[in-house]
């Protein structure tokens, strides 16, 4: 894991970020993820003439053929893959967050993607989950992460500094709103207030990578056009103890207080929330064929997205957990999920704590099947302090400025 | 010239499947165009065995033969063969190659006036002749006409090992004159020497046919072109057939290279785009196992000009593994036409006219369905199309000899499927 620094500013350290966190410069060394020393995922990872996967020359892990796995990653004897960059990738943000992506055990490679970046007292997190019956899922994946993260990398957070009152836990998912498209937040919560601007950028940086997905119908592959690339997004930006959150399509994003119910923020777009919402038994739904039917994706057959948004100020500390359906779906409880978080939180006692729970749950996922792939990325979340709240009463001005002048 | 080699295929297999399929477009482009008018040779081969004697066989013979030669180039080296029990050299002298101009085409037209029908066929022996008179030209674009009956007297399989000694050393067309020769036997010459067959008839269409003939022979700048074939171990390759612009399986041309590839010969190559189906069988997988079913290159001796990668995924997502791949079910489609229409001409021919009109339905419904309008023309002359949708078709009571030796040659001819999707 490498960590990069702004060369202007000295400010920003990011992991898997490509513009510095303070001053908005690109950073030199862009999105570094992965244990195994891999570098930033490139356009589209089907191994080809020219294309390195770095195994040349390794042993084949499938028929022990003596280094024979070639430059385009397949083994020269028994033509099996030997692996691919993006099989398996972690991002270590250290104490501030870490994400782990992963093939599982039954696909042939890894649809999902992730976006890390942070920041001094900040963190911009995706998960974004390749649609399977799309043809180049992986590719839609990795450019709406990328798109996403970029977007938020840019902005300017109105509620970097920003405080409000700390007796707040978090909002529940009936409180998340629809993006702002221009006209103001409905009856913004009061005690909200310093995270709902999070969440309009949230929701902008969901648009732009709609956008990013929805032009690959037009470009590389032709048969792009008639089944273009899609793929779910769920995206935070955490700054201090304000969050924002946004989603479309079924990936989700829960908030798993240090003490009592884990909440699911995060309402799928999917063919049984739908039906559950309308009444069916959630057991019998959620064992439907149908159940992952996703209603609401990003891709140029989308139409126009309306990504869902929401915020809330951590009155108390707590997890911020991102994941795809290659998790949640063996944990689809909250309360379920939430023990296998804090379980793996408190197994993780090593030099790299928030990594090592997020190993633990691709673990679990795996060990339970691994039938899709697994992303998943946790972050700590501060609770408000009084000295947040009083510094927050200074900076309002500015902050309220900064907004006006990105939108 | 640079290649470029594109692989079309639905890489997902369902659990247990171990069949893959991949139509691969190789394209050249670069070279410079237009016809040359050094480093060639062109060979003309004119029967002139005793069965030429009828129907006026010899006349048009004669008169194919000059209007090939008028479309040589100036600068170019050529020889005209007579054939007869033995080969003879009709012009220039015997061992030597002419070099093209307005007065050496004038001295082999008169030479060819001079053709007279006598003795028998034998074309093994003047396609062994022909062999080494391109000998004497090593590098040269090397292409041949075979004018000809097509009633072989040489003693059974002397033509075959001549063919397998010879292949790939120089192109040869084969056109058959009149409509006693058999089609399957000159079908046999232009396979092995990667060449085309088709019928003489028409007498007024013949210039224009030797001038793209010839037109096409000499645009070539690549003289050896091959694909080469790598596949895992436990794999083996079913079929490699150009299916593009015509039917020709290269399966049994296969050169081993190496203990996992093959090389298979595409011929001369000018600018110019021709599609390959590959099938290879592979040891099944399990789910979410990817494999590189086979390496396919473009080479020319040693040097690699394109490559591309057919692969194979196992998945339990029957959305995936059902998608039909629109390239290879078009070939495959065209692929079984050309197959078809000889299935019914030979029952036609055997008396079978039930089997014949299954047969040709089900090529006319084919046809139809791959806008393969040339080939649907053809048949309607050999059977009343009904409904082509249902391939509904009747026999003709009386078929033009001519008509049905085109239909049978034509058959292998493919249409290319759009690229939109």
């Amino acid at each position: 894991m490498i960590l990069t620094e702004c060369d202007s500013c000295a400010e920003g350290r990011a992991t898997g970020a490509s513009f510095c966190e303070a001053c908005g410069r690109r950073l030199t060394d862009t999105a570094s993820v992965g244990a195994a020393g891999e570098t930033e995922a490139t356009p589209a990872d089907a191994p080809g003439p020219g294309r390195s996967t770095g195994l040349a020359g390794r042993d084949c892990p499938h028929c022990a053929a003596v280094g024979a796995v070639a430059a385009d990653g397949y083994c020269e004897e028994c033509g099996m893959l030997a692996g691919r960059p993006r099989d398996h990738t972690e991002a270590d943000g250290d104490l501030m967050a870490a994400a782990v992506s992963d093939r599982g055990r039954r696909h042939h490679r890894n649809e999902d993607a992730m976006w890390l970046a942070v920041g001094s007292d900040a963190v911009d997190v995706v998960v974004c989950d390749g649609v399977s019956a799309s043809f180049d899922p992986d590719v839609a994946s990795e450019v709406a992460a990328k798109a996403a993260g970029e977007l938020l990398a840019r902005a300017q957070h109105p509620g970097h500094a920003a405080a409000g009152p700390a007796d707040r836990p978090g909002t529940r998912p009936d409180e998340a709103t629809a993006p702002d498209t221009g006209e103001e937040p409905t009856e913004p919560v009061e005690p909200d207030e310093p995270a709902l601007p999070i969440a309009e950028v949230v929701g902008r940086a969901i648009q732009g990578a709609g956008e990013a997905v929805a032009q690959l119908a037009g470009t590389g592959d032709p048969r792009r056009a008639t089944s273009n690339p899609a793929c779910t997004i769920v995206a935070a930006a955490v700054r201090g103890p304000h969050v924002g959150f946004g989603w479309v399509g079924d990936s989700r994003v829960y908030w798993i207080p240090a003490t009592g119910p884990a909440e699911q923020l995060s309402e799928d777009d999917s063919w049984a929330r739908h039906v559950i919402a309308m009444g069916a038994d959630p057991r019998v739904a959620m064992n439907d064929p149908k159940a992952h039917a996703i209603t609401a994706w990003l891709g140029a057959d989308a139409g126009r997205i309306s990504p869902r948004v929401g915020a809330f100020t951590a009155g108390a500390p707590g997890h911020l957990v991102l994941c795809s359906d290659g998790l949640w779906n063996y944990l689809t409880d909250p309360a379920d999920f939430g023990d296998a978080v804090r379980s793996a939180l408190r197994v993780a006692t090593g030099p790299r704590p928030l990594l090592e729970a997020a190993r633990a749950l691709v673990a679990y996922a795996n060990s339970a099947g691994g039938a899709d792939n697994i992303t998943v990325a946790i972050v700590p979340v501060p609770p408000q302090t009084d000295a947040d709240m009083a510094e927050a009463e200074g900076d309002a001005v500015t902050d309220s400025d900064n907004e006006t002048s990105e939108a | 010239m640079s290649y470029s080699a594109e692989a079309f295929q639905n890489e997902y297999l369902a659990m247990g499947a171990s069949e893959v399929n991949a139509i691969v477009t190789v394209t050249s482009s670069g070279g410079e165009g237009g016809r040359r008018s050094a480093g060639a040779t062109e060979i003309i081969i004119v029967d002139a065995s005793g069965s030429m004697q009828a129907e006026g066989r010899m006349a048009a013979a004669r008169q194919a033969a000059k209007a090939a030669v008028n479309c040589i180039d100036d600068g170019v080296r050529f020889a005209i063969i007579a054939g007869v029990s033995t080969a003879q050299q009709l012009f220039p002298d015997p061992g030597q190659l002419a070099e093209a101009s307005p007065q050496s085409r004038a001295d082999a037209l008169r030479a060819i006036d001079r053709l007279q029908a006598s003795g028998g066929t034998a074309m093994g022996a003047w396609l062994l002749l022909a062999a080494q008179l391109f000998d004497q030209r090593p590098g040269d674009i090397k292409h041949a006409i075979l004018l000809t009956d097509g009633d072989n007297g040489e003693r059974f399989g002397y033509l075959e090992s001549v063919l397998e000694q010879i292949a790939g050393r120089f192109v040869c067309d084969c056109r058959g004159v009149g409509t006693n020769w058999k089609v399957s036997e000159l079908r046999k010459i232009a396979t092995a020497m990667l060449g085309t067959v088709d019928i003489v008839a028409r007498p007024e269409g013949l210039t224009a046919a030797f001038e793209q003939m010839i037109t096409g022979a000499m645009g070539k700048t690549a003289a050896d072109v091959q694909l080469k074939v790598w596949t895992p171990v436990n794999a083996t390759v079913r079929f490699v057939k150009q299916v593009e612009p015509q039917v020709m399986d290269l399966t049994g041309k296969r050169v081993e290279d190496g203990p996992r590839a093959g090389r298979y010969p595409l011929g001369s190559w000018g600018q110019e785009s021709r599609d390959y189906h590959v099938c290879i069988d592979v040891p099944s997988g399990k789910a979410g196992d990817e494999m590189l079913a086979a390496r396919i290159s473009v080479v020319e001796g040693d040097t690699v000009h394109a490559q591309s990668l057919v692969r194979a995924v196992w998945t339990e997502d029957t959305a995936l593994s059902t998608r039909i791949n629109r390239q290879v079910a078009h070939y495959t489609g065209q692929a079984e036409l050309a197959q078809t229409i000889q299935d019914g001409i030979a029952a036609r021919e055997a008396g079978d006219e039930r089997t014949a009109t299954i047969k040709f339905g089900r090529a006319a419904q084919l046809a139809h369905e791959s806008g393969n309008k040339a080939t649907e023309e053809l048949l309607s002359k050999v059977v009343e199309i009904e409904d082509a949708a249902t391939g509904t078709v009747r026999l003709r009571r009386k078929v033009n000899a001519a008509d049905e030796m085109a239909l049978d040659t034509q058959s292998t001819k493919t249409v290319r499927v759009g690229r939109s999707q």
